[in-house]
């Protein structure tokens, strides 16, 4: 593989503002129901008695997550027609609309919701890393819309050797299953992936 | 996930009963020491496997968003567990329909004929294998699990027997003993194991989440549509032994309607296993 594209979170930075969310709706022009960013807050904490003193260890962070191009894509490999693919040259998982059946295979097999049926289109969508601006070296739309300057796209490799190397936190499964492209900077308050003593706290936004 | 899957669940379940009903009309056929007459009624009879297997890829089209270009389904052959489906799938009713067709019209040697039998029997082991093989995603714990194939295995057993029983008492074959008393029995040892699947399954389901997902809150209502499951299944089971028991033959028409009630029945069970549906991380 010449090259592989990934994404940059930082999520200590990010304040869940859905910039990123909104700007890649409207570049993509997606319906209601379809989103190729979403921004998830996992929250957790209680308050606990100390003598006479109550201390909180309440925390809530945003992870702003769409697909991350996975090394190991799950969805590429149950699709039956191929129409679910990486490009040999950025490492991109897109859909090929002109081939796609619609059968939601990668949706069911996708741990981070990326690919997302479109009831009007009939078939499978997804963020497929603004491929044609990457193309002439502008960077995806999301990247560019963030206020706080908290995602960055690039070769995975220099992101890796720029940001480090941690690809996931709670609620993001463990990375040995898709290998994604994804670099984390994690929330001072990040808990490990596979914690459960927080929870998603905005279900209905993603 | 869950009954809006309700084409995935009537594909499904129609598909691998007719891989069991098939599987006993092969052992028949093979080991059943029938005469030709008897031979000949029982592949004629086997239209309706093949009809049921057929009507199950039609529904299944209608989960697609694009059925116009499904043929597309077939272009990992080989590669995807669910081509595999597909072409296997369909290989394995074309396969059924040309036997039962050259039998009708005599095409062909019975030598030739036989071997088509056992190509049959082949693209039906192979389809059955590859649709389980789509649902073992590492990435769904789910249905990951070898409860799954289990679970494909009994409802193949459970409603291929009944079908199976229904197809035999069309066909006026009433020897030997195997071929009349078998398919109840063996139905009766796939619902007891279903039953020990159902418990396995519930006692493992605490055990599976993600940071956003337990799989044990998936699907509140898992006992109660259980239950609803194993008493239809257990209601046709007693009816049907009842009357193995006291030498009735199977009436047709109560064949077919033990059929259609044991096939609801896996449904019911089948539309848990979809609304089980999570991965490990986000969705």
């Amino acid at each position: 593989m010449a090259k592989q594209y990934g994404f940059y979170v930082d999520s200590a930075k990010c304040t869940g503002c859905k910039t990123c969310q909104l700007a890649c709706k409207d570049y993509k022009d997606l319906p209601a129901d379809v989103n190729f960013r979403r921004v998830y807050e996992y929250a957790g904490g209680s308050w606990q008695a100390t003598g006479e003193s109550w201390n909180n260890d309440v925390f809530a962070y945003y992870l702003s997550i769409s697909c991350n191009h996975c090394a190991d894509p799950a969805c590429t490999k149950v699709c039956p027609t191929g129409a679910m693919h990486k490009s040999p040259e950025t490492g991109l998982v897109a859909v090929n609309g002109d081939v796609c059946i619609g059968c939601k295979s990668c949706q069911m097999a996708c741990p981070y919701g990326a690919p997302q049926y479109d009831e009007r289109k009939g078939r499978m969508t997804k963020c497929d890393g603004c491929a044609e601006r990457v193309a002439v070296g502008a960077r995806p739309v999301c990247v560019e819309s963030c206020p706080l300057r908290a995602l960055d796209f690039g070769p995975i490799e220099e992101l890796r050797a720029k940001y480090g190397t941690v690809g996931s936190v709670a609620p993001l499964p463990p990375v040995r299953f898709t290998q994604p492209s994804l670099v984390i900077n994690p929330n001072p308050n990040a808990r490990a992936s596979g914690d459960r003593s927080g929870s998603l706290i905005n279900p209905t936004e993603v | 996930m869950g009954w809006h899957e309700w084409p995935l669940i009537l594909f499904t379940v129609l598909a691998q009963t007719a891989v069991g009903a098939f599987c006993w009309c092969f052992a028949a056929l093979t080991l059943g020491g029938l005469d030709d007459a008897g031979r000949a009624r029982l592949q004629r009879a086997m239209l309706a496997v093949w009809l049921l297997a057929a009507a199950g890829f039609a529904l299944s089209a209608l989960h697609l968003g694009s059925p116009w270009r499904g043929i597309n389904a077939t272009f990992r052959f080989l590669r995807a567990p669910l081509s595999n489906e597909i072409v296997f799938g369909s290989a394995f009713v074309a396969a059924g329909f040309a036997g039962w067709w050259a039998q009708r019209r005599g095409i062909g040697s019975p030598g030739l004929r036989q071997g088509l039998l056992w190509l049959t029997l082949v693209l039906c082991l192979a389809f059955l294998a590859s649709m389980t093989a789509f649902y073992l995603m590492p990435t769904v714990p789910t249905w990951n699990t070898p409860l799954t194939p289990a679970a494909f295995l009994l409802t193949a057993t459970i409603g291929g027997s009944i079908v199976a029983a229904t197809l035999f008492s069309a066909a006026g074959i009433e020897q030997p003993r195997w071929l009349r008393e078998g398919p109840v029995k063996l139905a009766a040892l796939a619902v007891a194991a279903a039953v020990l699947v159902t418990l396995a399954q519930s006692a493992s389901l605490p055990a599976i989440h993600s940071s956003i997902h337990e799989a044990a809150l998936l699907t509140p209502d898992y006992g109660a549509l259980m239950g609803l499951r194993f008493v239809l299944l257990f209601t046709v089971l007693g009816l049907w032994l009842r009357g193995v028991w006291h030498g009735r033959t199977l009436a047709v028409g109560t064949g077919a309607s033990y059929a259609v009630v044991l096939l609801l029945g896996e449904m019911v069970g089948r539309g848990v296993f979809y609304n089980l549906h999570m991965t490990v991380g986000l969705r």
